[in-house]
């Protein structure tokens, strides 16, 4: 069941209206397991089993490691393997025997692997991703055991951010499953606004650039002027962002009309980022979070060599690309990004001394010319993330800098520069702060955002029920 | 609570009364795409059915005037969108049943435009691919004034205005645009570059389709399946795709014991829009002849039926 489809807006308010009528906890929460697995189920009904699986193994694990205190690393390595397998079959099996087949055939030996025909499960990266973080808190303490089956498995499969995130820490989701939320005003309130905010960044924002983003990127031939390369480009950060942020909106605000609090995922990371390390607190905070803690400090350790934060920030960004897809594209966007940070960190002192020296921290010019510079670093990484291979990424690479002819993006795309001003100027509001009238006048304030954005969807938004691009991960 | 239920309440109220309001402003402004005065509308007794290619080059109004003196229902409606609304399937035999009346008659007229776009599939898909599945006609429950669905899932349509495209009231798509051969075969050039990325397959489940809209249409009147021209280049990649389509019409047609007009000798004898379409005022001319070919085929047929 798609966020954005008929379906879904049925089923979200019914869920509601039986979750709030169920006076116990303990049903409340029985009630939202099912109506996740349904939500789940919508889309292939046998890859719930994969579901309950990663959820089965994690939680026993997780009582494996409190109980057996001498094993824990050998069942949390278990639990770590068993997960990643399942990820790694239904995602990587046969890209990985196809690189396999093409790498054994340049040694001039011919093998054949079996492919396996199966369904990429939607979610299948995020649900795997926040039970093993649940595993591996409870191997740190960091989090109680949940010795509630139901609970825990409810946890995992939380319908608003199942299938596309944010990816959820037990000690931030967990523990809110052992409260009895009631209705607050406000916090419904500003959960619809925000599912439709999401709405509108994915069906008007998001939508509307990915029409002309597949033209240049689908047909990319001999005729592809730079200049159209680099506003599909261009478009593409926000196409992406659109698509992602949007979803997460729609999760956050849905979790929200039900008292859930998730983790905010996104904090306008196009338009005010001013380094890449910003960029990266900003854009997909829970996978960077999540890559942060599980992968890279305990990789760093204790370690003081700078030489090997570059390396362990590098690898991280690396392994990162894997997790975006079976696709070389990937892995070398995020590569691009390990490069970047690397770059980063060995500037990082000259940096501040420059910037001291000059006294330019605070100077809003100096603010803007990072923010676009980042921009531009991200979009061009972003290439990559988009292209269908490698070579095509490099097409679009070498068209930006060596053919800017073709550019009329006013006149050739007035709505979408439309749409981009306008998510400019409220972000620019949020980031800013310049919202003290919003609690002075909650409820003026958000029943007219909400019309508005309604209309702004149904007049602009398209409707062909297309996925979200992050389900395919 | 009340705070919220204040808020929703407004919300809705707005956006009902908007989206309300909206649409009947529309439906009462005559705005219509190349879709929607023909699905808010039941009732009809004579089709024309097909693609864009029977939308554009059947005139309806010719025909009501030329065959006003046959015992036929007339006036007749052009139901043709185009090859992603209504190739033969399953979705437009539905749409043609909501669009015809219910009442019990034998006297209608139906032409159905055959073309190999029109039955074939893009490429080897089972018929759960169809790229007519998720449209317009698939989703639409009934053809009501104003279509409220139509309305609302393309409201962004709606404050668009092309004026070298109007859908007349009798569902004939009128295009007037710059006919110089400059723009001519610019469009042409579109038109081949969209078409080559298209790798078209006959389709076992579209030509069953065909025959069940015939024996369907068949209770209801009289049927001619008729292959419509365009230019020579349109033939020579129809026959490259399809080598066997006039035989195979022809033997439906026999099968069905309909007849079957073929304007297959006058591929490159009109003037076209884009190499598919015909321009208006060759539409009249081949709607003229057309009407020509059914007033023999009914002069026969009432011969024949006379003899018996």
């Amino acid at each position: 069941m798609l966020f954005n489809s008929f379906e879904f807006l049925l089923f979200f308010p019914i869920v509601c209206i039986v979750y709030y009528a169920i006076p116990s906890l303990k049903w409340r929460n029985m009630f939202l397991l099912v109506a996740s697995y349904y939500f789940y189920m919508n889309w292939e009904p046998v890859y719930a089993l994969l579901l309950l699986a990663s959820t089965g193994i994690t939680y026993l694990a997780s009582i494996g490691i409190e109980k057996y205190e001498s094993r824990k690393k050998g069942i949390l390595f278990f639990s770590i393997i068993a997960n990643l397998s399942i990820l790694f079959f239904f995602k990587y099996f046969n890209w990985a025997a196809d690189n396999i087949t093409s790498l054994m055939q340049l040694a001039g030996v011919s093998i054949h692997i079996p492919e396996f025909k199966v369904l990429l499960p939607v979610g299948i990266s995020f649900y795997i991703f926040q039970a093993l973080g649940y595993s591996i808190d409870v191997y740190y303490k960091s989090v109680k055991v949940e010795r509630n089956f139901f609970t825990y498995a409810l946890f995992v499969s939380f319908f608003p951010q199942l299938v596309a995130g944010p990816i959820e820490r037990s000690t931030n989701l967990l523990q809110q499953f052992h409260e009895k939320h009631k209705f607050n005003d406000e916090q419904a309130i500003k959960g619809i606004t925000m599912m439709l905010w999401g709405y509108f960044l994915k069906l008007v924002i998001a939508d509307n650039l990915a029409i002309f983003v597949d033209s240049i990127y689908n047909s990319l031939d001999t005729q592809t002027a730079g200049g159209n390369a680099l506003v599909a480009s261009i478009f593409f950060c926000f196409q992406l962002y659109g698509d992602f942020a949007g979803y997460s909106y729609i999760a956050i605000g849905s979790a929200a009309v039900m008292g859930y609090k998730l983790m905010d995922n996104f904090l306008r990371p196009y338009f005010f980022s001013v380094s890449i390390q910003d960029f990266w607190k900003r854009n997909h905070i829970s996978l960077t979070t999540w890559f942060m803690d599980y992968v890279y400090y305990p990789l760093v350790g204790s370690s003081t060599s700078q030489k090997w934060w570059c390396f362990c920030i590098f690898f991280t960004f690396f392994l990162s690309g894997f997790w975006h897809g079976a696709n070389w594209t990937y892995v070398v966007c995020f590569s691009i990004f390990g490069i970047y940070l690397v770059v980063c960190i060995l500037k990082e002192k000259w940096q501040k001394k420059f910037e001291k020296e000059h006294h330019l921290k605070k100077k809003e010019w100096w603010l803007w010319l990072n923010r676009m510079v980042t921009f531009f670093l991200v979009m061009l990484a972003l290439i990559f993330f988009r292209a269908n291979h490698i070579g095509d990424g490099l097409t679009v690479v070498k068209r930006i800098f060596t053919d800017l002819s073709g550019i009329k993006v006013i006149n050739s795309h007035p709505k979408e520069i439309i749409f981009l001003v306008l998510l400019f100027i409220i972000e620019y509001a949020i980031e800013y702060k310049k919202t003290s009238f919003v609690q002075k006048h909650f409820l003026a304030f958000y029943t007219v955002s909400s019309i508005i954005l309604t209309l702004i969807i149904f007049i602009y938004g398209k409707f062909g029920q297309n996925e979200f691009i992050y389900f395919q991960f | 609570m009340r705070q919220f239920l204040k808020y929703i309440t407004i919300y809705l109220g707005v956006i009902i009364v908007s989206l309300i309001g909206h649409a009947v402003a529309v439906d009462l402004s005559g705005w219509s795409d190349n879709v929607y005065k023909r699905i808010r509308s039941s009732g009809e007794k004579s089709l024309i059915i097909g693609t864009s290619r029977a939308g554009q080059a059947i005139r309806p109004d010719i025909i009501n005037e030329k065959l006003e003196k046959y015992d036929l229902y007339l006036p007749i409606y052009n139901f043709s969108f185009n090859v992603y609304l209504s190739p033969y399937g399953e979705v437009y035999y539905n749409a043609i049943k909501k669009k015809l009346s219910k009442e019990k008659y034998n006297n209608g007229l139906f032409i159905l435009s055959v073309n190999p776009y029109g039955l074939s599939t893009e490429s080897m898909l089972d018929k759960d691919q169809l790229r007519e599945k998720n449209n317009s006609l698939a989703e639409i429950f009934n053809f009501s004034r104003p279509n409220f669905m139509y309305i609302w899932k393309n409201a962004g349509e709606t404050f668009k205005n092309d004026p070298n495209v109007k859908l007349n009231d009798n569902g004939w798509l009128e295009i007037t645009i710059p006919m110089d051969s400059a723009s001519v075969e610019k469009r042409i050039i579109r038109m081949k570059k969209k078409y080559s990325k298209f790798c078209f397959h006959k389709s076992q489940y579209r030509l069953k389709w065909l025959t069940k809209t015939i024996s369907f249409l068949k209770q209801k009147g009289t049927v001619f399946l008729v292959r419509i021209p365009a230019s020579s280049y349109w033939l020579e990649y129809e026959n490259k795709f399809w080598p066997e389509f006039e035989k195979e019409i022809s033997k439906i047609a026999e099968t069905e014991n309909v007849d079957y007009i073929s304007f297959k000798d006058k591929f490159g004898h009109y003037k076209t829009t884009d190499g598919h379409h015909l321009y208006k005022e060759d539409g009249a001319i081949f709607t003229s002849e057309l009407c020509d070919s059914i007033k023999t085929r009914l002069k026969t047929s009432k011969e024949k039926a006379a003899n018996k």
